[in-house]
């Protein structure tokens, strides 16, 4: 399938690639000025601050791209161009999965005591809870999003997912009023997705190799996800195999959502509005989008950190990523709309 | 070029009246106690042009999809040459069997020639190990432009899905099964939003591709005078069941047709005439 010319597609391949970099090595030299002072400080601090950085940025750099990845297949999935990584439900399973942590973790720590491992594990903090309620909502979407046959039915995942995410925010309801007044605010944060220079190394290496799995398994069904943009008969007529197409795409879709998660929480927009702006800027090619979305999504996600980093004294400590990516994306993608209608 | 690119598939352009396509004793449901499909056997050939015909819900579609292999079948099969088409690798069948859909769906704004272009895709894919990239990039291209010229949307090529009109959403799913290029061709009601030029230009364009191409080509329509006029086949079916199968002039006659669409019909200059019968009571 000749789509785009192959010069223009290596054109477009190499740009996105340098500019993330340089994107990359600006946010590493962006950073806060001197405690007390609103200003922003430009250039590489000293190389123990640069290593937090690098942290941060790469983790930021990692949960984008892995948001950009996961929208491409789920709105190829769905063939819905409002489809994210959240509209499955598996935020809302994240959530609970935390919630649930604040409620019965340190009871379960404690009865963990001498199994080093498991102490090991549980040292992690949230993102091992976050990453079991988000797989448990995942998995409960899939079972339930099955036609007979076996086959994913994209109107009945949507729907399954909007039920799996009201139950899952009436979870969280009913475990916030089990949690101690102190933690409700760390809650807050959490639901609005926080990329923090703590975040352990191990789980920033586990999450890059995640990312970097789904990605490569990705590239392989640019060609056929253009084809499951038609119906399932036709598709089916070009030689696809949709049940297979559609299993991988979910899976590799969760496994890239995990890999988000585990770094920065559920973090919103990001996977919905950067499959939008490349198809914009390149066509509906998924062969490209499978490129360009995740690295324009680590770009955005990159930025946003940096700003949320750098402006701590403004707002009388850091925000939540999650703002920033929801209130520069949503107005974004609004225009957009406006702009274009076609894009869809 | 058909040897070339269909070489080693079930029936590489088989002889004219070679039985290409068939079904045995097929059925199938939707979910209810009622068959959609009921028992149906036939028989497609290559040469030859088949028009399937019947009243609403008389199970044209459903019969169209079980031949396709996107449904199967609850009892009977579909036999493509000796094989069950049901275990063909998609891509084998792919390069056997292209359809076009009454209403083609596509879900994001692809170009005119991107769609056109997805007619290759299987085949690039299935031919991948007997020619060369370059000279099968060379053969889509010539190909898809030929196409494009051939069902007149050469000059949509750059439009989007959304700015078309249901009649050139038509010739665009056409165009893209021309492109994959396959033995067998099932169309269903493929005209139904053509004007009357394109209409005649299809048909004879199908005609063509059954009589020189050896293609079997199926094609669902509500237009009985078109089948008397052009079909080599005519199948009709009604509640699920095939009612008659055979030569135009054998089969849409008065006896046979009346009862299954409940009109009054007459046959006069080569043409059939229908007409609503008067109200009992």
């Amino acid at each position: 399938m000749k789509m785009i010319t192959t010069g223009r597609f290596q054109t477009i391949m190499v740009s996105a690639i340098a500019v993330t970099v340089l994107v990359f090595m600006l946010c590493l030299a962006i950073g806060p000025g001197a405690p007390g002072s609103r200003a922003i400080a430009i250039g590489f601090p000293p190389s123990d601050i640069l290593q937090l950085r690098l942290t941060r940025v790469g983790a930021a750099a990692i949960a984008g791209a892995a948001l950009g990845l996961a929208g491409v297949l789920l709105q190829g999935l769905l063939r819905n161009p409002l489809a994210d990584p959240f509209v499955l439900g598996i935020s809302s399973g994240s959530t609970v999965g935390v919630m649930a942590w604040i409620v019965f973790g340190e009871a379960l720590s404690e009865s963990c005591s001498g199994h080093p491992w498991l102490e090991e594990l549980l040292a992690n903090g949230q993102a091992i809870p976050a990453l079991a309620g988000a797989g448990a909502a995942t998995w409960l979407v899939f079972l339930l999003g099955r036609r007979r046959g076996g086959m994913l039915d994209p109107m009945t995942l949507i729907l399954s997912g909007v039920v799996i995410s009201t139950i899952g925010g009436a979870l969280v309801m009913l475990l916030n009023n089990l949690v101690p007044y102190g933690a409700r605010a760390d809650i807050l944060d959490y639901m609005f997705g926080y990329i923090s220079e703590g975040t352990s190394h191990t789980l920033v290496w586990l999450a890059l190799l995640a990312f970097l799995a789904a990605w490569a398994g990705a590239l392989t069904l640019g060609g056929a996800m253009n084809i499951a943009s038609l119906s399932d008969a036709e598709a089916h007529s070009l030689g696809i195999k949709l049940s297979s197409l559609r299993f991988s795409s979910f899976a590799l879709a969760a496994l890239a959502t995990a890999a988000s998660i585990t770094v920065a929480g559920p973090i919103g927009f990001v996977g919905l509005i950067s499959p939008h702006v490349c198809r914009g800027l390149f066509g509906p090619d998924h062969r490209q989008l499978l490129i360009t979305s995740p690295l324009s999504a680590a770009i955005f996600l990159m930025l946003s950190d940096t700003f949320v980093r750098s402006t701590g004294a403004w707002f009388n400590g850091e925000l939540p990523v999650g703002v920033i990516t929801a209130l520069c994306g949503g107005p974004f993608f609004l225009y957009l709309l406006t702009r274009r209608r076609t894009w869809m | 070029m058909e040897t070339m690119i269909y070489n080693d598939i079930p029936f590489p352009g088989e002889a004219a009246g070679t039985v290409v396509l068939a079904a045995q004793g097929v059925s199938f449901y939707y979910g209810s106690n009622r068959p959609a499909v009921e028992a149906v056997t036939a028989s497609f050939k290559a040469g030859e042009l088949t028009m399937i015909v019947g009243p609403n819900g008389s199970g044209k579609s459903t019969l169209l999809q079980l031949l396709l292999g996107h449904l199967v079948p609850a009892a009977g099969k579909i036999t493509a040459g000796s094989t069950d088409i049901t275990h063909l690798r998609p891509l084998a069948r792919a390069a056997l069997i292209s359809y076009v859909p009454q209403n083609p769906e596509v879900s994001f704004a692809y170009r005119v020639h991107e769609l056109v272009a997805m007619g290759a895709w299987a085949r690039q894919r299935y031919l991948s190990s007997s020619s060369t990239t370059s000279t099968r990039a060379s053969i889509d291209a010539h190909v898809i432009t030929q196409v494009m010229w051939d069902l007149d949307i050469h000059a949509l090529a750059d439009r989007t899905y959304d700015e078309l009109s249901t009649g050139e959403r038509q010739r665009v799913a056409l165009a893209r099964a021309m492109v994959q290029d396959t033995p067998v061709i099932l169309l269903d009601e493929p005209s139904a939003a053509l004007d009357i030029w394109h209409q005649l230009e299809l048909m004879e364009r199908v005609k063509y591709l059954a009589r020189h191409k050896h293609k079997t080509v199926l094609w669902v329509t509500h237009d009985l005078n078109s089948a008397f006029a052009n079909a080599d086949e005519v199948l009709i079916l009604n509640e699920a069941k095939v009612v008659a199968h055979g030569k135009p002039r054998d089969v849409l006659v008065p006896s046979i047709l009346e009862p299954v669409y409940r009109v009054k019909v007459e046959v006069c200059n080569n043409t059939l005439l229908f007409s609503l019968r008067p109200r009992q009571g």
